[in-house]
Order: structure tokens, then C-alpha cells, then sequence
């Protein structure tokens, strides 16, 4: 299924090359291409290399396009996820392919995509299709559906023998409105339903009787990833979430062009809500500089804060034969706060662009038993042609 | 919660709804919001790999737009 997903993208990538001319000299290519490479590295031992490649065949002077993209995730990870099951660092990859087409028709800009994402324990597909209306030069309206019909194996087992679906609805509307000479603002509400299988097969969650975990406490004992396994239930339950999940999402986009730079500053904040009551607030600001006629330095914050889930636990503590309903070990069901910086800096040299992004975050994790905090570097690096 | 974020969405549609009747510029005002700074857009491929990073590592999504239906992955 991969390499015939992979074999379709190639072919449209061929197709859009040889069916377009030349994108040099130009005034408005026909074509585009972008190679970009993203590695992601933490100290909770996880490396991620994410090679991609894309190519944009321009089908109108407004908008409407054809593209295909691919991208591949090579993974290496000893996290505490991996660890805490006793099991060894694994290695696996993952390949996504991503085709759109959009075409202008007047206001509308009316678009479709594909994705088609696999590794050996995982298969996605997902359509969706947007609209986007220009009201009028200070106003556009954009709406989409995304259908995403997951596929969740076990690693060594064929999916014919194990596997269970995870389908996601998502749709979202946005509006983006000029609201003076130098600011624009945009507003987002995205509504996601996830149903079926959302737990990780791989993740057994232990269970503490209250004695023991009235013993530790009285001998100072603080249960951590070192010394768990002492203290556990012998029985460790697999995960178990709620198959039902309806999540809430809402942006805010402010832009303002800063006149004594050049540049721009932008501030989104987005509030999130579901129905598993995790709530997150993320802010995030962006200074964009430019540095000459060809070349641009962006400078960004970001901070996200989070509740956890209503069945989150650091540790789940029952009599002995009892198992909680709901129970997890997914640290992203957790309280937690993120704190990012990074920079980027984009050079155009000739027909080509190219930019370099450095992003460090900080995590800290306030109610997990595995772990306390993480820090991740994150690097990006990117070619365009023409730019 | 879940009733409070349903108010609030009703009222970013119903103040979306309202400021898309305004028309706030006139062309000869619009040399800077034409600027490559001012794209509301960032880069569209570079931003999906951003995004795909984000996406399995926060507990929320959403909100940014760009569409959705998160990276297919675990």
C-alpha cells in the first residue's frame, strides 16, 4: 500500500514537471519546488529526522494550484514511554503523502487534498475540502472538512490479525478581516470528533494499592520511573481511554506591520477545550525583520499551558483486583506547561530561497510519574526554487 | 466547560460575522498589508512540517488554521 501511495505521489510530482514549463525566468512560475528537512532531538532520549519534498503547479494567478508533498519520519527513541515498559530503543519510519488542488472560480477559491500516511503499526487516509470566499479586498471567509479513517495495528502483527479504527471528523471556518492600513485579524474555530480506538497498544499503566502507596508516603519515598516497578500491582492493565472525543478550538490571529522596521509582528492565541476537559491556552508571537532587499531574521515565543484529562492520574491507586474504567499513561493527557524560543533566517540567492530555523523548548511536566521535564531542540532547514 | 466554549464560539462567529461587513481601507492604503511580511499565511510547506511536530506533541489542536485532521501517526 506504501509504495504504491508513494509511486502515485511520484507520478503526480513527474506529471506536474513535465506538463508545466521551465519555472526560470518567469515572471510567475508555473512551477515550484521545496525541499525542507526538520530534526527534532529531546533529552527524554527521542530523535526524529523528517525529510520532505514538494512541488506546486501553479493552475491560476489567484490562488489555484496543484501540489503534491511527501514527507518521511525516521524515528529513533529510549523515551520513558519505551523504558518504563522494559522494552529496547526501537527505530521505525513513517511516509506521508499529501496531494491538493485548488482552483479561483471569481471570490470562490473552492480546494481538495488528499493524505495518505503509513508505518508498520499505523495507516491513515484522510480527504478533506475547503472553500474560501472573498467577501470583499478586506475580507475573506474559508471554511474546510477533513474525513481522517485511521488504522491502529501492533508492531510485528499484521493488521489483518489485530487492528482497530480511529475515525476523525474535523471541520473548521475562519475569518480574515482587515481592520486598518497596517493590521489584519483573523478568527478560527475548529471542531474535531474523534471515535474509536485512541489509546497506544503498547502502553500498560500500573496500579498501586492505597497500603503501599500510604507506606511510601510515610517513608519519603516519591514514586518516579526509578523505582515503580518496586512498588506496582503485579496485575498492569493496558490503557484505556474513552472512545468518544470532541475537541474545541479557538485562534485568534493578530498581524501588525511595524513601520520603523519594516517588519511585522504577529501574536495568535488559540484556547482549547474537550470533552475529556483538558483545556489548553497557547500564546505565541512572531517578529519578522527584514534584513536588506533579499534576506529576513524572525524571532518567536511561544508558551503553552495545559490542564489534564478528568481521568488523568499521576498514579492510579485501587484495591487489589480493582481497575479503574478510565486509565492512562499519555503524557499529553497531563498537566503541563511549554515554554519555546527559536529564530529563523531567510535568504534569497538568485532564483533560490533558503532559511534556517533553530527552535529550543522547555517542558514541565507537573503530575507525571515518569518523568519531570524535557527540553528539545528542534532545527529546520529549507531550499525554494524559484523563491 | 464544555457549555462556556460553545458561548464563546458563538460569540467569535457572531463578532466574525459582524466585522465582515466592514470595509476598512481603500487601495491606496493597502502598500503595507501587501508587504511579504504581512502574508496572514506563513510559508505553506514549511508550516506543515512545523504543525506536523506540534501536533504529536501537544495535547490540543486546532485553532491555527490550515485545515486539520492532525499527521495520521502515533
Amino acid at each position: 500500500m506504501r509504495a504504491r501511495v508513494v509511486t502515485a505521489a511520484a507520478l503526480a510530482l513527474a506529471t506536474l514537471a513535465a506538463r508545466a514549463p521551465s519555472a526560470r525566468g518567469e515572471a510567475n512560475p508555473v512551477l515550484r519546488f521545496a525541499v525542507d528537512t526538520l530534526v527534532y532531538a529531546d533529552s527524554d532520549r527521542v530523535l526524529v529526522v523528517s525529510p520532505q519534498a514538494a512541488v506546486h503547479g501553479r493552475l491560476d494567478r489567484d490562488g489555484g494550484e496543484a501540489s503534491a508533498r511527501v514527507v518521511l519520519d525516521v524515528i529513533s527513541a529510549a523515551s520513558v514511554d519505551v523504558v518504563s515498559h522494559a522494552t529496547p530503543r526501537f527505530r521505525e519510519s513513517r511516509t506521508e503523502v499529501d496531494l491538493a488542488v485548488s482552483k479561483r472560480f471569481g471570490p470562490w477559491l473552492p480546494s481538495a487534498h488528499y493524505r495518505n500516511s503509513s508505518e508498520p503499526d499505523y495507516a491513515s487516509s484522510a480527504f478533506g475540502a475547503a472553500i474560501e470566499r472573498r467577501l470583499h479586498p478586506d475580507a475573506t471567509l474559508s471554511a474546510s472538512y477533513d474525513l481522517s479513517l485511521d488504522e491502529v495495528g501492533r508492531s510485528g502483527t499484521s493488521l489483518a490479525t489485530w487492528s482497530r479504527a480511529l475515525t476523525t471528523h474535523t471541520a473548521e471556518v475562519s475569518l480574515t478581516q482587515v481592520v486598518g492600513p497596517r493590521t489584519l485579524l483573523r478568527g478560527v474555530y475548529t471542531l474535531t470528533a474523534q471515535t474509536g480506538y485512541q489509546e497506544k497498544p503498547y502502553r500498560y499503566v500500573p496500579l498501586f494499592t492505597p497500603d503501599v502507596m500510604a507506606s511510601s508516603a510515610a517513608a519519603g519515598v516519591t514514586l518516579d520511573l526509578a523505582n515503580f516497578d518496586d512498588y506496582r500491582q503485579a496485575e498492569r492493565p493496558p490503557e484505556e481511554v474513552p472512545d468518544l472525543r470532541i475537541r474545541h478550538a479557538f485562534g485568534l490571529r493578530l498581524l501588525r506591520y511595524l513601520g520603523a522596521i519594516h517588519g511585522s509582528l504577529r501574536a495568535d492565541y488559540r484556547f482549547y477545550v474537550d470533552s475529556w476537559s483538558l483545556i489548553a491556552n497557547s500564546l505565541e508571537s512572531e517578529l519578522a525583520i527584514p534584513i536588506g532587499q533579499t534576506s529576513r531574521l524572525s524571532l518567536r515565543g511561544r508558551v503553552h499551558q495545559q490542564t489534564g484529562a478528568f481521568f488523568w492520574h499521576r498514579a492510579y491507586v485501587t484495591a487489589p483486583g480493582e481497575i479503574p474504567r478510565w486509565r492512562t499513561m499519555d503524557r499529553d493527557l497531563s498537566p503541563y506547561v511549554t515554554l519555546s524560543s527559536g529564530a529563523r533566517y531567510e535568504l534569497g540567492l538568485g532564483d533560490f530561497g533558503l532559511y534556517a530555523d533553530l527552535e529550543g523548548t522547555y517542558t514541565r511536566y507537573l503530575d507525571y510519574m515518569f518523568l519531570d521535564s524535557r527540553v528539545a531542540l528542534i532545527g529546520q532547514l529549507g531550499v525554494r526554487y524559484p523563491r | 466547560m464544555i457549555a462556556r466554549a460553545r458561548v464563546l464560539g458563538w460569540l467569535i462567529l457572531g463578532g466574525c460575522v459582524l466585522t465582515a461587513g466592514c470595509r476598512t481601507t481603500r487601495p491606496w492604503q493597502r502598500e503595507n498589508l501587501a508587504r511579504p511580511v504581512m502574508a496572514p499565511d506563513a510559508e505553506p510547506d514549511r508550516e506543515a512540517l512545523h504543525h506536523h511536530y506540534l501536533g504529536t506533541r501537544e495535547g490540543a489542536a486546532g485553532g491555527f488554521g490550515g485545515g486539520g485532521g492532525g499527521c495520521g501517526c502515533n
